[in-house]
């Protein structure tokens, strides 16, 4: 933890222009209609995102940090406004090529894991590149590898259901990063898990981004992730109440929630 | 740096989605299995079906063939008595085939050649034809305004007169309903029964000729006697009457004629209380009960062939038959030894010796006619319940009732796998969703529960086609006995077993289209849901 504070003061703050833009919303809107009643879940977004770098997004429960997610990450479709990954406009994909966005440019990473339960932790990783054609011993070679890399290597023929939250947490890591995406979107990575084991899906996370260059970006409740991100971004019922980097708000969160960070 | 470049995803080959759904089925074992067992019971029910209906009726072609001489007897006999109608002599004439006995028959009668009688027998069959497939289909109300009280060929007759014809066009418009073949086909027919109506009458005279004939070489005694008498003359005697039948085909009836005269005088024992009493006896049923199948039962069995043959040797039993003015028992072509009319010893000896090969002889011949008469009465059974089955037959032999059972259970089928697939595509919410969001296109989700289906589809249908199998066998085996086995027609039955399968798989991949659309349309923001 103390190291990666360290390494992350080393990562310049990006001021908007300097860097290439990975994702970017226009006027991101989000309205679920259930019977009567109208639920504002985003309520126009405009934020751009960048290459390489690691945003948490931070908001109570209910603000709409994961509708935000859906939208971003191509899973849903927005009421109205649009999204850009890389300059290319989701709304315009159709189904197959969404399909192809979903496998090889962006890995998801679930608050609940989301292992299918008959397969083994290889087989888990191996399935987006079985979705992406890739031929069956380079999948398993690279899958081993994957493993290797989260610290699973020996357990690859575990079931999920053999495995405690943060291996499985750790094998859904690995499974995102099978057909090397840009971007990983954590929809609560940690959850669900304990201090220790989910500072150590943080550093598996940080290092992803820092030795791969993979753009990650985290929802959470959990203020440790600050420590370890370049910006951090709030949002409060469905807008932006704030963006910042690391370096603008270490001393507000000394303040605001020191006993958390240590 | 990594860019972002949209293409269109890959296809997953088959083999992967194959094993991706074994994968998927083995887990969810139990769940399968009762898709499994679905599959399987309706399948089953249809195999049952088919068995059965094949089976009987290859059983219906068989008995034909073993009933056949049964038939031929009584055809023979009432021929030789009755002379034919012209009804009668459509319907064999159409049957004729050329070269055969009627054939040969008719020629001679008829004074025709072969081309004559081919165009008789061509006009026949399509007379038969339209009988069958027009004028019996259409109630006798219906018929009345076509060609008045006319019935069976005598219709043909009468619509050769051109006032009834013209009658017959305007009100069969009227009916609107549909002949075997177009009008102008049927008035060609009409004109070509007229022009052979004189051949026709030409052979309907000699046959009654050749009846007179014959009702005189028989004096009053029954034919079947006349027809059990010897297979080597039988054909030239019937030929002297101007009737034509091959050695083998006189050979078949006159062992049928002979049989049945032996049944008779089986039969006729019963008629002689002093048999009744000694049978109630033996057998310790009530004098009341006793009948036919008493005495057969009993007598086919060695002990008790030989017990009656005693029994019909005994001067008691010739004293009681006498008395009914029954002749002496002996079955047909055993000649009952004569006693010696002196004092001489060794003619003595040969007749005891004779009355004893007389009583052996006798009660090996009861055994076997018991025998065949107790075989004949299951045949009678069998053709009976195969007759009551065979009713109706409608598409590929079911009747419609069994064809809606069919249907039903067809649905019924479907309605469960559908169900059965909701709820495992409902449990399997988040994990469909997660496939989505790994890559997996609508098309593959589509396919993986479609293909689940079907392998389920293969198992149900492989169990429940051998298991109809088996059922439909013991059914047939019950109805039809032995038989079933003997007649199972097994090319036609395996085929029967492949659609059977085909159809379960059928059955379950149209049972798993909504499901599995259910599924693909699943939006992969699902997987991000806490429950
Ligand atoms: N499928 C849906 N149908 C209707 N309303 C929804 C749906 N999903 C989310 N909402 C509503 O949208 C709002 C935002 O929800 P969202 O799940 O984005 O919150 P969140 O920030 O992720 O909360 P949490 O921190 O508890 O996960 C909530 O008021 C929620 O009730
Ligand atoms: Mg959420």
């Amino acid at each position: 933890m103390q190291e990666n504070i360290q390494t992350q003061q080393a990562v310049p703050s990006a001021p908007s222009g300097q860097r290439p833009v990975i994702i970017r919303t226009k006027g991101l809107k989000k309205i679920y209609q259930m019977g009567q009643v109208q639920t504002h879940a985003l309520r126009g977004i405009d934020v751009e995102l960048y290459r390489s770098e690691f945003i948490s997004i931070l908001g109570p429960s209910g603000s709409g940090k994961s509708t935000f997610f859906n939208m971003i990450g191509g899973l849903d479709s927005p009421s109205s406004g649009r999204v850009f990954i890389d300059e290319v406009d989701v709304a315009q994909l159709n189904a197959v090529e969404l399909a192809f966005l979903r496998c090889r440019k962006i890995g998801y990473i679930f608050q609940t894991y989301n292992l299918v339960q008959y397969m083994t932790c290889l087989e888990n990783v191996t399935v987006p590149m079985a979705f992406a054609g890739v031929p069956t011993d380079e999948a398993r070679d690279r899958g081993m590898r994957l493993l290797d890399l989260v610290g699973l290597k020996e357990r690859w023929f575990h079931k999920p259901i053999e495995m405690s939250g943060g291996q499985q947490q750790r094998t859904a890591i690995a499974r995102s990063m099978a057909n090397n995406p840009a971007i990983l979107l954590c929809d609560e990575p940690t959850g669900n898990l304990d201090l220790k084991t989910g500072a150590e899906i943080h550093s598996i996370l940080k290092r992803l981004n820092k030795e791969q260059g993979v753009t990650v970006i985290c929802a959470t409740h959990d203020h440790r992730l600050i420590n370890i991100s370049d910006r951090i971004l709030w949002i409060r019922d469905g807008t932006i109440d704030r963006i910042a980097n690391r370096s603008e708000i270490t001393v507000q969160t000394g303040s605001i929630g020191g006993h958390e960070n240590e | 740096m990594k860019t972002i470049e949209v293409k269109n995803q890959v296809r997953l080959p088959l083999g992967k989605c194959v094993e991706l759904v074994l994968n998927g089925v083995r887990f969810r074992l139990f769940r399968s299995a009762i898709t499994v067992v679905i599959i399987a019971l309706a399948v089953a029910f249809l195999m049952t079906m088919l068995t059965e209906s094949m089976v009987s009726l290859e059983v219906g072609k068989a008995l034909k063939a073993r009933t056949g001489p049964r038939d031929s007897l009584l055809f023979w006999s009432s021929r030789l008595t009755s002379p034919m109608n012209e009804q009668e002599l459509t319907g064999i004439m159409a049957q004729a085939k050329a070269g055969d006995d009627r054939w040969r028959e008719f020629q001679a009668w008829g004074a025709l050649d072969d081309r004559g009688v081919a165009s008789l027998a061509e006009n026949s069959a399509a007379a038969m034809t339209y009988l069958n497939d027009f004028f019996s289909q259409i109630t006798e109300g219906q018929r009345r305004p076509l060609v008045g009280r006319a019935s069976g060929a005598a219709i043909f007759t009468t619509l050769g007169e051109p006032d009834r014809l013209a009658t017959f066009r305007t009100e069969f418009a009227k009916l609107g309903k549909q002949m075997p073949t177009s009008l102008g086909e049927f008035e060609k027919f009409l004109t070509e029964w007229k022009s052979l109506s004189a051949a026709r009458h030409k052979i309907l005279k000699a046959n009654a000729d050749s009846v007179n004939m014959a009702r005189a070489v028989l004096n009053d005694a029954q034919p079947v006697a006349f027809l059990a008498s010897g297979k080597e003359d039988l054909p030239a005697k019937l030929a002297r009457c101007g009737f034509v039948i091959d050695g083998r085909q006189a050979g078949i009836i006159s062992v049928q004629a002979r049989q049945s005269l032996d049944n008779e005088k089986i039969e006729s024992l019963l008629k002689i209380p002093l048999v009744q009493a000694k049978l109630a006896d033996r057998t310790k049923v009530k004098i009341a009960s006793i009948n036919l199948g008493t005495l057969l039962g009993e007598i086919s069995g060695s002990s008790g062939a030989e017990w009656l043959a005693k029994l019909t040797a005994t001067s008691e039993y010739y004293k009681a038959a006498d008395q009914l003015k029954m002749p002496a028992f002996n079955l047909t072509d055993l000649a009952i030894p004569v006693p010696p009319a002196g004092q001489d010893q060794a003619a003595q000896e040969k007749f005891k010796k004779d009355a004893q090969a007389f009583v052996a002889a006798n009660a090996e011949r009861v055994r076997q006619v018991a025998r065949g008469r107790l075989k004949d009465n299951k045949l009678a059974e069998i053709e009976a319940s195969v007759l009551v089955s065979g009713e109706s037959k409608g598409f590929m032999g079911f009747s419609p009732r069994t064809l809606w059972l069919i249907v039903v259970s067809f649905i019924v089928c479907v309605v469960g796998i559908t169900n059965a697939m909701l709820m495992s595509v409902t449990e399997r919410f988040r994990e469909i969703a997660t496939m989505k969001c790994l890559g997996a296109t609508d098309g593959f989700i589509m396919v993986n529960f479609i293909l689940e289906s079907c392998m389920q589809g293969i198992a149900g249908g492989m169990i429940g086609s051998a298991l109809g199998f088996i059922l439909g066998m013991l059914r047939s085996w019950v109805s039809c006995g032995a038989m079933a086995w003997e007649q199972m027609p097994g090319a036609v039955l395996l085929a029967a077993m492949g659609c059977a399968i085909v159809t379960g798989v059928l059955l379950s991949a149209l049972a798993a289209v909504y499901p599995a659309y259910v599924a693909a349309r699943l939006a992969p923001m699902e997987a991000m849901r806490i429950e």
